[in-house]
């Protein structure tokens, strides 16, 4: 019956709307798969016909064909843009896709993550349109603190600090210092942020 | 300054403060190293609740031997001013391992004794926190060391050219002395070092009349000496130190209190302190816990009023009432709410050692004590949780009156429990319990007790550390330690948190806890059965080479908990010709991948309760230094060593001849 791979997808966008679940290709790819057949179908039809006038019969075959064709579509566009959205929300978190994240992205969509990231970090950033604020911090709410602990993942090295103290933030150990001079290792994840 | 007594701790905080604030411009930071055991971990929790709350950054780096701590100090960051070692380098001269400047101050505050004295009244950069008044308490000892310090080139200079074997009898006397008091890594070259430095201080006063000075010297050294051969022992737990500092500047509240009472638990819970001691501290917290008790409740007086806290455990989660500590009496077999009762008896050393329980009729003891309580068994090996609440309501009541039939006078012991809001009641000791637990388990243990890999990658370690699990065989033996064991460390400060962590470490912990006590009685239970343990004159030694579970006891905390073990089996069967001897116990295992033995000495007191000083620690360093078997200490006490595998035989036939 047509349709129903796409109510499948429109089910599933609706239960995953507070989650984020991996791709579903298999699911997407049968629905394009039946759209194309659809359209296909339409129009064999329509060059058929053609010829003759065009009668009920005709219409009431095309309305058949049509109609799941443009739900199809609605429902694909639902589910990418839900999918769009969040991922838009990972990129303002993080400037490198975490590989939990990662690995429930499709390829396309890991394009878009890098590209929009680009965009919104380094477009606004680099051109100093907002002076000195930095919108690829990922913070949305304002901060409760103003120090943190963090642990460091990764070796970053020595940093200087706003007052000018220098930092030395080594694999495996755990730091209190002012939010603002690690916060950008923490979105590019070298440090990690505890309660 | 050197050493800072209990009633001046606030002044030490104080001074840290300022350290912190000093530049006005620059902030500057506090430097943890952190050994990894619970009461260090504690301590360090409390210095950062503290810290925070004062704005303080500081930064934290858990430590795991005297190396580390070498190589950490040489690429600390500039702008550190104050540095606290938290249950690390008090035994040790840290001059040999951190160069120390005017700007920083370096502040110790270790449990372990005896503290080094060229720490406590040598080294200005250096403070030692300790509970008594050092001046008073190591009088002789402070004059000796201050004695020798400053005349040390004197006596040597002294002398005149003919006076040449004399000279060289010192100097191996000397060097003995030195290697008592800093086993630095580079001790010739330190002291010789030292002896310049020295030479330029004091060289004016080299007309002092010299065999007087020598005599002097000698004796002086002959104090210092001994004072460190004493044997080793522990002090007041450093979180009851901080929590006594707490105290003075007025910080204290219910979360330091807690752990202030996990860290004593553990010292308690490894025999590192007697009972008395602890129940002194107990009445203190005791009142500590009813003073920051919320007032409605107090108003209420439920607190008190309700019986049985520990065995009402599960039925009390329904209220909400998150953080409240309350005294209780503990029974001495762990982790009994998690556990079934069965199991927790069975496993726990003071129960099986008293009632024997690697031999049959030991087992059939146990059974029939749950006979004359008049538990059916079937419950007992419930879940303690599943546990019908008629017979948990009498449990201790019927324990008290059957328990002394079968030796068990001292089941009960006065502890505390906190309630963790819904998620149940636990225990001290059973946060002592688990947060031991995260720390051992090293991936070769949990592969030994049946964690699948996956699994250990996804549960108890951490996503982060597929990697490392993957790369493991390529990549050197050491770096992969080293990442295993801080993963540990930061996984144990995070089960103290509020309600157990965030993803539960504290409940990961106790199962993990089930799993490590299971396979130690299994191993004692095998060496007691197969006879491993072979006595000799002055002390008894176990070698463990073969078996599944040997990659378990490779952690230096987990082959404490088998001695431990053994040395109540061996209080209760040992021989009777024996008496009341401490028990001295050696236990080595075997470590196959790079060919060494841990090896490790306890002493048990022939009383339960009680602590003697362990001379272990001082008897291996003679050892390595008189056979020439290089070792390497593993944490900081130590009585605990790794040896190359050729040496094992040469090294155990020497602790007979070095223990007098």
């Amino acid at each position: 019956m047509y349709g129903e791979e796409a109510s499948k997808l429109a089910r599933e966008t609706k239960r995953t709307i507070d989650h984020f679940p991996p791709y579903n290709d298999p699911l997407v790819r049968s629905i394009t798969r039946e759209i194309r057949h659809l359209h296909e179908t339409c129009l064999e039809n329509h060059i058929r016909e053609a010829t003759q006038p065009l009668t009920e019969i005709f219409w009431t075959k095309y309305l058949v064909h049509m109609t799941p064709l443009q739900r199809n579509k609605r429902i694909l566009m639902a589910y990418h843009f839900q999918r769009i959205e969040k991922i838009k929300e990972l990129a303002w978190a993080y400037n490198t896709l975490p590989e939990s994240s990662r690995r429930l992205l499709s390829p396309d969509e890991i394009l878009f993550f890098s590209e929009y990231e680009k965009q919104c970090r380094n477009k606004y950033t680099s051109q100093m349109e907002f002076n000195e604020l930095d919108l690829g911090l990922g913070m949305i709410s304002p901060p409760k603190e103003v120090f943190i602990t963090v642990r460091v993942l990764k070796d970053c090295g020595d940093i200087v600090t706003e007052s000018g103290a220098t930092l030395s933030l080594k694999k495996n150990s755990e730091h209190f210092v002012k939010r603002g001079d690690v916060e950008r290792l923490i979105t590019q994840g070298y440090l990690v942020h505890v309660a | 300054m050197g050493h800072v007594k209990l009633a001046n701790y606030s002044l030490a905080y104080k001074r840290i403060k300022n350290a912190a604030f000093h530049d006005p411009g620059t902030r500057s930071t506090v430097l943890f190293f952190v050994a990894a055991d619970v009461d260090a971990i504690c301590a360090f929790r409390m210095w950062a609740m503290l810290l925070k709350s004062d704005c303080i950054s500081y930064v934290v780096i858990p430590v795991a031997s005297m190396e580390d701590i070498q190589s950490e100090a040489k690429t600390m960051s500039s702008s550190i001013r104050s540095i606290l070692m938290l249950n690390c380098g008090g035994l040790f001269n840290l001059e040999d391992y951190i160069e120390l400047s005017e700007e920083i101050t370096i502040y110790v505050l270790d449990s372990h004794r005896p503290i080094n004295l060229r720490n406590a009244f040598w080294n200005n950069e250096v403070i030692v926190f300790h509970e008594n008044d050092l001046d008073k308490e190591l009088l002789q000892e402070k004059e000796a060391i201050i004695f020798t310090e400053e005349n040390e080139y004197v006596s040597r200079n002294g002398r005149g050219p003919n006076s040449d074997d004399e000279d060289d009898e010192d100097d191996v006397d000397e060097e003995e002395a030195e290697s008592e008091n800093d086993d630095g890594p580079n001790s010739d070259d330190e002291l010789e070092e030292r002896h310049r430095r020295q030479r330029r201080r004091t060289g004016i006063d080299s007309e002092v009349v010299p065999t007087d000075l020598n005599r002097q010297w000698k004796a002086a050294r002959a104090i210092v000496v001994e004072y460190m051969s004493r044997g080793s022992v522990y002090g007041t737990s450093i979180s009851n130190q901080t929590y006594m500092m707490a105290t003075q500047l007025d910080r204290t509240s219910t979360d330091l209190l807690w752990l202030a009472i996990v860290g004593l638990t553990s010292q308690y819970t490894n025999e590192q302190i007697g009972h008395k001691d602890y129940l002194e501290t107990v009445q203190i917290y005791k009142d500590e816990s009813e003073r920051l008790m919320p007032v409605s409740r107090q108003a209420r007086g439920s607190g008190s009023s309700l019986p049985d806290d520990a065995v009402l455990a599960t039925v009390m989660t329904t209220t909400p009432e998150d953080g409240i500590i309350r005294c209780a009496e503990e029974y001495r077999f762990m982790m009994v709410r998690h556990w079934s009762l069965y199991e927790s008896m069975y496993h726990s050393s003071y129960v099986a050692s008293r009632l024997g329980i690697w031999r049959e009729p030991g087992r059939k003891r146990l059974q029939a004590l749950f006979a004359k309580m008049g538990f059916s068994l079937e419950e007992c090996n419930q879940v303690f949780a599943h546990m019908s609440i008629d017979l948990k309501k009498i449990l201790k009541d019927r324990l008290e009156a059957v328990a002394p039939e079968y030796g068990l006078y001292e089941i009960l012991y006065t502890s505390f429990t906190r309630s963790y809001g819904y998620r149940g009641l636990i225990s001290a000791s059973d946060v002592v319990y688990s947060v031991t637990s995260l720390l051992e388990s090293s991936p070769e243990a949990l592969v030994a007790l049946g964690y699948r890999s996956e699994r250990i990658a996804e549960e108890t370690l951490g996503v982060g550390v597929i990697a490392n699990i993957g790369d493991k065989q390529d990549s050197t033996a050491n770096g992969s330690t080293t990442s295993w064991w801080h993963d540990n460390f930061f996984k144990a400060c995070d089960s103290l948190e509020a309600a157990g962590g965030e993803n539960d470490q504290l409940r990961q912990g106790l199962r993990l806890c089930m799993e490590i006590q299971k396979a130690v009685v299994r191993q004692a239970v095998a060496i007691i059965e197969k006879q491993v343990i072979i006595t000799l004159s002055s002390c008894r030694v176990a070698t463990l080479k073969d078996g599944p579970d040997l990659p378990i006891f490779w952690n230096p905390l987990t082959l404490n908990k088998l001695a431990q073990f053994l040395v109540y089996a061996i209080r209760e069967y040992g021989s009777r010709k024996a008496g009341h001897k401490p028990i001295s116990l050696v236990v080595a295992v075997l470590k196959e991948e790079t060919q060494t033995f841990i090896v490790t000495g306890v002493q048990g007191a022939p009383v339960i309760g009680e602590v003697i000083p362990n001379k272990f620690g001082a008897v291996f360093e003679r050892i390595s230094y008189n056979e020439k078997i290089p070792v390497k200490s593993l944490g900081f006490d130590k009585s605990v060593i790794e040896i190359d595998r050729d040496d094992l035989e040469t090294f155990m036939k020497s602790i007979g001849r070095y223990m007098r």
